[in-house]
């Protein structure tokens, strides 16, 4: 910057002067005048500081560069200040006396290159040239200095030197080996590690030093490295040519005494000029053993996750935009999962879980989905209903998003347990369900006192046991009960197991001291098995005939700890003897009932066949006797007479014809077994209409078509004829509904009207309704079943079921086979 | 060529009275008589009739059964129904069986010859009073009542039990509600699934839906 402003300042002097210089020829003066003119324009002018200094050193002229240079506004006032130059422009003070002694020796121009005090005590540089001017005589006149400001040049040259060091510094400190090559492939750089290197591994290496042809070297070397130095050839050779900026390529180099690996990286020099490469080879046996250890490893726990005993696998969660996991992609599986899932690798690979298996349960995406975005690692033991299988297995979370299970099937233990659980519960309800009152205790103190005993030198039990009447609490009273069933609650009207539970004591009652002492002594005895009577009475003091009987648990008969008891109840055995009595005397009852029904049957038949007979008698006889008498035909009989009389016979035979039809019909519808029951209920309904006026709506289902056995279709037709008769005589209604309907298993018919009714209960019961209990007797011949309901004013609805195609055989199975199961 | 017949009926008397009768006429050949439905079945194979003029009620395999396998075995003969019931349900399950002709027992012989000429020549024949108008009307009137549901067959307790059971209660919670005993509910319970079918709480379940017992939301 000063010596910018320097030099604009002498730029603008050397205008003037050449301004001046114009104006010169101009004038005219003498010769000599002009030429001393001339000279001071010189001096004042020129570029260059000039001094005329007295060797003294004090000056006599100075020129406006001089005073510049030193940071003087004008020679007058360089000239005023500087009275020393010595000591206050040379940096060195002893310098100024050398030059001096230097100038004044030599003849013509001394020149040296010096360093002054800038008048800001700041330090230029500068070139001197230095000589004598002599005067006239052949004296010393004074010294002229001539002084060129070579500050900045000093500067720039200081800057490259500096430069040039800290490049080579720069490659002699990095490790890689480093050589940079001209355009033909020859080395003019190497870096330390480079000369090191060659030095430590080469007896040759004035081969690969600056200056030999390392294109050369390439092209010419052998053995293992020939390849990695053809494709290094190859590369330089492009880099060269341009075709490509950079390569590089990793190879082993290995010694006797280590394995070494390297990578070279060539690339081109930057920046203009000639192409030059730089050419590096970086020692990366580290990271190449380290990166073979990250293999090894790699392959150790790839082998460890392939052949692990557990399925394993990596997934990644997939969620929707709420960020609510929805299903998850296969990452990785190790075989064991392949085997465990019956999956194949490259089926379940990328894919979505629940996209290839849609059945999937959803149990596991709340797992998985909780471990990927929460991190948290869970243990699950869980169902996967489509394999019908247990897994039980971890998850955690290598990665945000991630999730990585090892599980196993624990589909066998899942069903030990479940078949443990099964007997278990088997157990557990044979014991609660029992009928029988069950007890579960621990005789364990009863053992420990009789031990004692045993020890203390008792031989006598029974005896000592009469004597101390209190010593029975502990021999005894103070077993516990560990466990009661639902018998044992009912048994004693307990209202729960706890009042039960705790010192068997607290519901042994002392009515039952002789069994207490009694089961002591089989204790002593080390009997595993007991039986007596007692009696004991319920919590609320009802008496209770009880036959106990207790037996030591197998693995139990050292301390007794386990003993099951078990009571039954004697007062309920004698209940049942009442019971069985009175069933009994039930049976007698229907019996009689059934003998009833017996006599009342003959006499209904006996009645029917009554009635035939009249009809017979009375109907039919008396047209056969009038046909009789029609037919009594005399040879004396006029022919028109005759022809009359056949007639009328004629005539009476149609009626007759008609009569027995009716008959038979009304005894059973030959229909019936032609046509089966719809087509009877139709033609019967039809009829019932014209005889008596009323409505009837006829429904069915199922029926059409089919047939349901002769028994079944006569119960039916004659229970809806037997309903419709007493819808017609009692109900006095105009409407009624017949309903047919049948499944595979049953027929169902229904006679309902919206009439009188009655009191069904009491309507059977007095017997009254002879005709409804003969109604249902039909049905229940059959394993049918009748309902009558019937209140006053409601109207009558009659319901009557038949099994069908032996339908109560198979219920009977079935309930054997539910038994069973 | 004249018109064979066969005359299946079980009365001697009934099938010689026939024969003298078809005889007088020129145009009518009786080529075999039958007694029975199996015998009426090999004189059919072995005879091979225009017409088979059959007593509706012969033991054995009855007239209708006849009909039956004639349409199936022999379509070529034409089936003549003899019959003493002039009640339209036979009349129907003749002609639904493939019968040509129906002729009641009391109807004169001119409309017997009549039935058979009818019937051989393809055309269909009811002898008075049957008419096919009366037959169609009683067809319609069997069908008057309609279609049954289950449902209605149910008594009003197994009704209360129905609607009890599909709302998911037990038999001691039904008996509760209804002040019966359990084993009476469970009764009921059985009782109405026979009735409509159901083989299981499930289907009972679908049944009450199905019906709108059950409101599925």
């Amino acid at each position: 910057m000063r010596e910018n402003q320097k030099q604009s300042q002498s730029n603008r002097v050397n205008k003037s002067s050449s301004k001046r210089r114009q104006r010169q020829p101009t004038r005219s003066e003498p010769q000599n005048l002009e030429s001393q003119d001339c000279y001071r324009d010189l001096f004042e002018n020129a570029p260059v500081g000039i001094f005329h200094v007295l060797p003294g050193g004090k000056y006599l002229r100075v020129n406006l560069a001089a005073a510049r240079m030193f940071g003087f506004a004008s020679p007058q006032e360089m000239m005023t200040t500087i009275t020393d130059p010595a000591h206050q422009l040379y940096l060195d003070p002893l310098k100024h006396a050398q030059v001096l002694a230097q100038t004044l020796e030599s003849h013509g121009w001394y020149r040296t290159t010096n360093q002054y005090r800038y008048r800001d005590g700041s330090i230029i540089t500068a070139s001197l040239r230095i000589r004598k001017v002599l005067d006239s005589n052949g004296n010393l006149a004074y010294l002229e200095e001539i002084l060129d400001n070579i500050t900045e040049r000093q500067h720039a040259e200081d800057a490259l030197r500096e430069a040039l060091h800290f490049a080579q510094t720069t490659i002699d400190a990095l490790s890689a080996n480093v050589c940079v090559l001209d355009e033909t492939g020859t080395i003019i750089a190497v870096n330390r590690a480079w000369r090191d290197f060659a030095y430590a591994n080469s007896a040759n290496n004035q081969e690969i030093a600056e200056g030999s042809d390392y294109l050369a070297a390439c092209d010419s070397a052998m053995g293992r490295h020939a390849e990695v130095a053809a494709q290094v050839a190859t590369a330089i050779r492009n880099i060269i040519g341009g075709a490509t900026e950079t390569f590089s390529i990793e190879y082993p180099c290995h010694s006797l005494s280590e394995k070494r690996w390297f990578v070279a990286r060539v690339s081109n020099f930057p920046g203009g000029g000639k192409a030059r490469v730089v050419m590096a080879h970086e020692n990366i046996t580290e990271r190449k053993i380290a990166e073979e250890k990250l293999r090894e490893s790699e392959r150790k726990y790839r082998m460890l996750f392939e052949n692990m005993a557990n399925g394993s696998a990596l997934h990644e969660i997939i969620c929707d935009e709420h960020g609510k996991p929805i299903d998850y992609v296969t990452l990785e599986v190790n075989s064991e999962y392949e085997r465990l899932l019956g999956v194949k690798r490259e089926m379940v690979i990328g894919q979505r879980a629940y996209q290839t298996v849609p059945e999937l349960d959803r149990e596991w995406l709340d797992i998985f989905g909780h471990v990927a975005l929460t991190g948290e690692p869970r243990h699950y033991v869980q169902y996967a209903s489509n394999l019908a299988k247990w897994f039980e297995g971890s998850a955690y979370c290598p990665t945000k998003g991630q999730f990585c299970v090892t599980f196993h099937d624990v589909t066998e233990r899942k069903r030990a347990e479940q078949a443990l659980a099964d007997s278990e519960n088997r157990y557990r309800t044979l014991f609660e369900e029992s009928p029988i009152s069950i007890w579960e205790e621990d005789f364990s103190p009863s053992k420990e006192f009789l031990d004692q005993l045993k020890e203390s030198g008792v031989t006598d039990l029974r005896g000592y046991f009469s004597a101390n009447s209190e010593a029975l609490k502990n021999g005894f009273a103070r077993n516990r009960v560990l466990d009661v069933n639902q018998a044992t609650l009912k048994l004693f009207q307990a209202m729960d197991k706890a009042t039960l539970l705790g010192d068997v004591g607290q519901v042994i009652p002392s009515s039952a001291s002789s069994m207490q002492l009694d089961s002591v002594l089989a204790i002593a005895e080390g009997k595993t098995r007991f039986e007596a009577e007692v009696i004991n009475q319920t919590l609320t003091g009802q008496p209770l005939n009880l036959i106990l009987t207790w037996c030591v648990t197998p693995g139990f008969e050292k301390n007794f700890a386990h003993v099951i008891v078990s009571l039954i109840n004697m007062t309920e055995r004698q209940r049942s003897e009442e019971m069985r009595n009175q069933l009994i005397a039930q049976l007698q009852q229907s019996r009689e009932q059934l003998q009833t029904l017996s006599r009342r049957m003959v006499k209904v038949q006996e009645e029917e066949r009554r009635e035939i007979a009249r009809e017979l008698h009375d109907e039919i006889g008396q047209w056969l006797t009038g046909l009789k008498l029609l037919l009594h035909i005399s040879k004396d009989m006029p022919t028109e007479k005759i022809l009359a009389n056949i007639e009328q016979a004629q005539h009476t035979i149609s009626e007759l014809v008609k009569r027995v039809r009716d008959i038979s019909l009304e005894l059973r519808p030959a229909m019936l077994d032609d046509l089966g029951l719809l087509a009877t209920l139709v033609w019967y309904v039809e009829q019932y209409k014209a005889q008596t006026n009323i409505k009837v709506t006829l429904k069915h289902t199922g029926v059409e078509g089919r047939r349901f056995g002769s028994a079944i279709e006569t119960a039916a037709y004659r229970i809806i004829q037997e309903g419709l008769t007493n819808v017609a005589r009692h109900a006095g209604v105009a409407e009624a509904s017949v309903r047919v309907g049948a499944t595979p298993d049953l027929l169902t018919i229904q006679i309902q009207d919206v009439g009188k009714g009655f009191e069904s209960a009491r309507a059977i019961a007095s017997g009254q309704a002879a005709g409804l209990t003969g109604m249902r007797e039909r049905a229940m011949l059959l394993g049918g079943n009748l309902t009558i309901e019937s209140s006053l004013n409601a109207g009558t609805c009659v319901t009557a079921e038949f099994p069908l195609n032996g339908w109560l055989e198979r219920r009977v199975n079935a309930r054997f086979d539910f038994t069973s199961r | 060529m004249p018109v064979s017949i066969l005359l299946a009926d079980d009365h001697h008397v009934v099938r010689q009275g026939l024969r003298s009768l078809l005889e007088t006429y020129a145009d009518l050949m009786v080529l075999g008589e039958a007694s029975d439905g199996l015998d009426t079945l090999r004189q059919l194979e072995r005879l091979k009739p225009h017409v088979l003029v059959v007593d509706l009620m012969m033991p054995g395999i009855g007239g209708l059964e006849i009909t039956r396998l004639v349409k199936r075995d022999f379509p070529q003969t034409r089936v003549v129904i003899l019959s003493m019931h002039a009640n339209e349900a036979y009349v129907i399950e003749a002609l639904r069986f493939g019968a040509a002709a129906y002729v009641l027992k009391e109807a004169t012989a001119d409309q017997l010859i009549h039935a058979i000429r009818e019937a051989a020549a393809g055309r269909r024949y009811l002898s008075p009073p049957l008419s096919e108008h009366a037959i169609q009307a009683y067809a319609l009137k069997s069908m008057d009542g309609g279609s049954l549901d289950l449902y209605e067959t149910l008594t009003t307790r197994e009704r209360q039990v129905l609607h009890l059971a599909a709302e998911g209660h037990s038999s001691p919670e039904i008996a509760d509600r209804l002040s019966i005993s359990p084993r009476t509910a469970e009764t009921h319970r059985a009782n109405l699934m026979r009735k409509l079918g159901l083989h299981s709480q499930t289907e009972l379940v679908q049944y009450a839906i199905r019906r709108g017992i059950l409101q599925v939301d």
